[in-house]
């Protein structure tokens, strides 16, 4: 390509020393041209996502001086730090699995063909305001409502059942995973409605046809075809929960022993830590949060082979 | 045609959902209300917007910012990304992949993370003190952090997904080829052509992810409080955490009609533009 | 096998009135086809036969046994959809062996059948692929495979080739035809192509609005129209209105006097509709000395292949006249013709005033078990 325009451009310019110059140039031009618009959005998500995440990941290994070290890393498997992940992630997958079934069973009524339109729009609409609600006002919310005042402790309280005097509190692990489960169910929801729409009627009908119950359909073609989307949901409902701060700080603030609390504790300097530590649990987050999305990734691209 | 009518079973999970969300509703709506034992009136939210009094901050302060950090978001976002979008769709599309993965980065990097990240970052650029560095890094860092627009900057990052899935979804919708060849065969330049062509067939699109990145700079409470800003949902901590608890619940309220208008919105725009599949509703 | 018997079904859904009263009677290995535009219920019929839908009233009959309160899954009927009905997860060998899976067949024989009936569609080579690896025809063929697996007492397709190309169209329906024939399986098959149920029927059942327009064989159906509905929808008509001339056929307002034996059967000056097929009218050729019917001018041609269609301004209107092309090469647009037609060819159908053209001649009744809606005529 470049001889021939070698060949070209000197009847055009008259100047030799210019030609070759002005051949290269022109296809790195269109090149330049091309990817240039792309420019001030990847200098953006480098500038505000990308170099972040690498301060983050370079400062939990190093010590208030500045020099290189590996105790930030490795104290996250040890006493408070461990603890911290575990709960975290006892907390997450107990939400994924509640937040799972209950927006399952909730999706597949509101899909199924005899229900009428507006059940759907209606639970679409709330499914939106309830993942959105999460937060602070979600935790006053369940606060309000199941507190030691809340409106349906004290009904309760007035029909004999005193919850607060029998060990329950809205305040501990068990009232998180009721909490979560409100914008996790949502968020279920939201993410398993396409696959079950995506379950034909035919095959039912085609299934019914043949002999099949209910029971066979699900065990045979149903669950099958639905299991990667399922699990790739119940995935996402985890690093979801995995995630959550200000729900939690809001509800619970130190009490309870999770990673995002921890970071937070430490850098309001609630929590006597190296600061360090805090950037070394966030990259522990970052990592197991990772994972969670390549196992996601990799069952949405099976759950498509269904849907060609 | 319908077939299988919803069993027992259906019904009982369906009431048990409404149950479990309006419930909750129900319980802070009440507590905002009350006023005394057995007393109600609006007092509560009297109190939580007007009183300037008990903290140091205040619904006068905290509820405008976020007001003008969302809309400095939308605009942000939308400067950002209907060009890159557009750009990718007409010349790249083998870029779409990285875009969505890039898109999901920040659903994988969370919010606090981020915060610490970006707040690490820049008070280290602010920090250099030589030469060129001084004017290139340290001056513009110290500038970013000095105020919140560092804040609308990382909200741009946490609602990309969102705006991208709208905007991917809605240049995938028109054709976008014909329609630049259109403008262009008719003597329009490239920013023309985005913004009296394209622009105006992108309309819902453009105005779903807006709204979702109203809602969800104004219920942004991680990130806001590691930057130690006061913003409406900080605010809403404060009042919560510390205060009444019924000035709290009115709070919580607030929020949420704010929420539900937002949401709406983005649906009856969905019926009117004859759209079946909002980013909120499933598809059918 | 079993015949089968639909008596009286109605169905509405909501507001609209799907089936109005169906009666109608299948025997034992017949090949019934129901034909109508969408909405005429032909669907629905088919659905309440499988157990899909239940009938607002009437009852199903299969074999002289009631079914219709018999769950779908108990029929014992074959069925195969308009399109997208195999199983994605399994291919096409385990798609065939599913109904033997439920009904406990075991392994080795349910693969030895599901291999059988493979070979039966000409789909062996395909048994290990998965459903979106086949082709639009391929998926077809294993459903029907499927639906026959199990051996089924009745034969349901829903628009089976409604979603498929054209040339696959016409291979495939005689295939199930064949089929259908070697097994000798009492078949309904729904579709909205008259071309198909009339190349592939014992019977034809022309539905509109919910109701049975005619039953009866698919030269019948063709021939002789007894509706407007049916001739309008079942090939082409010229339709011209007239008063009936018992003597020798009908005259138009216009004062048109035109051939039509069928006028025997009427009265003096009943409003009638005469339905004439554009094969059935002559262009006369120049030698030809007998007095045309009709004289008009070409207005235009449509080349159909062998046959080409003249479109013919005459003072009746338009008619559409076919004839072989080579022929229409000597009538080009603008050209004059003389047209006639043999007093046995063409149709008449009632048209009293507010009526729709349901009506038969006095002293005709309706060919077939089936119960045309007629309108009073004494």
């Amino acid at each position: 390509m470049a001889e021939v325009a070698e060949e070209r451009v000197p009847a055009l310019s008259g100047g030799m020393a210019v030609a070759p110059l002005r051949a290269r140039s022109r296809s790195t031009r269109a090149r330049t041209m091309l990817w240039l618009p792309m420019a001030p959005f990847f200098l953006y998500v480098v500038l505000f996502l990308v170099l972040p995440t690498i301060w983050l990941v370079v400062g939990a290994f190093q010590d208030t001086s500045g020099s290189f070290t590996t105790s930030n890393m490795r104290s996250l498997f040890q006493g408070g730090n461990l603890d911290a992940y575990k709960t975290s992630i006892e907390l997450s997958l107990a939400t994924a699995l509640t937040g799972s079934v209950f927006g399952f069973f909730v999706a597949y009524a509101m899909v199924k063909d005899g229900a009428p339109r507006w059940i759907r729009a209606l639970l679409s609409t709330f499914a939106g305001v309830a993942a959105n609600f999460a937060g602070v006002p979600l935790a006053f919310a369940f606060v309000a409502t199941l507190g030691t005042t809340g409106v349906v402790t004290v009904l309760l309280n007035n029909h004999g059942l005193h919850i607060y005097q029998s060990g329950f509190t809205v305040y501990s692990f068990g009232g998180l995973v009721l909490v979560y489960t409100y914008f996790q169910m949502p968020l279920m929801l939201l993410v398993i409605s396409p696959a079950l729409d995506g379950l034909r009627r035919e095959w039912r009908e085609a299934a019914v046809s043949l002999g099949a119950s209910g029971q066979q359909f699900w065990r045979w073609v149903g669950l099958p075809i639905l299991w990667p989307s399922l699990f790739g949901a119940a995935v996402l409902l985890f690093g979801s929960a995995f995630s959550a701060y200000a729900t939690t700080v809001a509800l619970v603030g130190s009490q309870i022993n999770l990673v995002p609390i921890k970071i937070g504790s430490i850098l309001s300097g609630d929590f006597a830590a190296d600061p360090n530590q805090a950037n070394a649990l966030a990259v522990g987050m970052i990592v197991i949060i990772a994972a969670v999305m390549v196992v996601y990734a990799v069952l949405q691209r099976r759950s498509n082979r269904w849907f060609r | 045609m319908k077939k299988a009518r919803l069993s027992p079973w259906d019904i009982a999970w369906l009431v048990f959902a409404a149950l479990y969300f309006l419930i909750p509703l129900y319980g802070t709506a009440e507590f905002s209300l009350e006023t005394g034992v057995g007393k109600y009136g609006i007092d509560a939210y009297q109190h939580v917007i007007g009183d300037t009094s008990l903290q140091q901050i205040d619904f006068k302060d905290t509820f405008p910012l976020s007001l003008k950090l969302a809309v400095a978001t939308v605009i942000l976002s939308i400067v950002l990304m209907v060009p890159t979008v557009y750009w990718v769709h007409l010349k790249l599309p083998r870029v779409r992949q990285i875009m969505d993965f890039v898109a999901t980065l920040p659903l994988v990097i969370p919010p606090i993370t981020l915060a610490v990240g970006i707040l690490q970052l820049f008070q280290a650029g602010s920090q250099q003190s030589r030469g060129p560095a001084q004017v290139l890094v340290a001056d513009p860092s110290s500038w970013l952090l000095s105020g919140p627009q560092i804040l609308a900057l990382s909200y741009v990052i946490l609602g990309l997904p969102f705006t991208y899935r709208s905007l991917d979804a809605g240049m995938r919708a028109i054709d976008l080829k014909t329609l630049t060849e259109a403008g262009q065969s008719m003597g329009a330049s490239w920013f023309t052509v985005l913004w009296r062509v394209i622009l105006p067939n992108l309309r819902f699109a453009i105005l779903s992810s807006a709204f979702l990145t109203v809602t969800l700079v104004m219920g942004e409470y991680t990130m806001a409080s590691i930057m130690l800003f006061n913003t409406f949902p900080t605010f809403m901590f404060v009042v919560t955490t510390g205060g009444d608890a019924h000035q709290g619940a009115a709070l919580a309220i607030i929020s949420l009609l704010l929420t539900w208008a937002a949401l709406l919105g983005i649906l009856l725009l969905g019926r009117k533009s004859g759209r079946r599949d909002t980013q909120i509703a499933g598809a059918r | 096998m079993a015949n089968l018997e639909l008596r009286g079904l109605q169905k509405r859904f909501g507001e609209v009135v799907a089936l109005r009263n169906l009666d109608l009677g299948i025997e034992t290995g017949e090949f019934v086809a129901f034909l109508g535009p969408s909405g005429c219920g032909k669907t629905t019929a088919l659905r309440i036969v499988a157990g899909f839908e239940r009938p607002d009233a009437g009852n199903v009959l299969l074999g002289g046994k009631d079914i219709t309160d018999l769950p779908a899954n108990r029929r014992d009927m074959g069925m195969v959809f308009q399109a997208y009905s195999l199983f994605p997860n399994l291919n096409a060998r385990d798609n065939v062996a599913f109904g033997l899976r439920v009904r406990k067949v075991a392994a080795a024989q349910r693969t030895k059948r599901a291999g059988d009936l493979l070979d039966l569609v000409g789909l062996s080579s395909a048994a290990s692929r998965y459903p979106h690896q086949l082709s639009g025809g391929q998926q077809q063929r294993v459903a029907l495979a499927r639906a026959l697996a199990i051996e089924p007492r009745v034969l349901l397709l829903d628009e089976p080739l409604s979603a498929l190309d054209a040339k696959v169209r016409v291979q495939l329906r005689e295939e199930i035809r064949r089929l259908q024939t070697q097994l000798g399986i009492t078949t309904l098959f729904v579709t909205h192509d008259q071309e198909e149920a009339l190349s592939i029927s014992d019977r034809v059942v022309v539905l509109s609005q919910g109701q049975i327009e005619q039953v009866g064989a698919p030269t019948e159906i063709y021939g002789n129209p007894l509706t407007a509905f049916v001739a309008q929808f079942v090939g082409t008509m010229n339709r011209i209105e007239g008063s009936a001339l018992p003597s020798s056929g009908i005259i138009t307002a216009g004062g048109t006097r035109l051939p039509a034996q069928a006028a025997r059967d009427w009265r003096e000056n009943e409003r009638v509709l005469l339905l004439l097929r554009p094969e059935a009218i002559e262009v006369m050729l120049g030698e030809d000395e007998s007095s045309p019917v009709l004289a008009g001018t070409v207005k235009s041609q449509i080349f159909l292949g062998s046959v080409t269609r003249l479109y013919v301004a005459t003072e009746v209107g338009e008619l559409m006249v076919d004839l072989g092309s080579l022929r229409a090469l000597s009538c080009p647009v603008g050209s004059m013709v003389a047209l006639r037609w043999k007093p046995e060819a063409p149709r008449l159908i009632g048209l009293a005033p507010g009526s729709n053209g349901h009506q038969s001649p006095p002293g005709q009744s309706m060919p077939g078990p089936a119960i045309a809606e007629t309108a009073g005529r004494s």
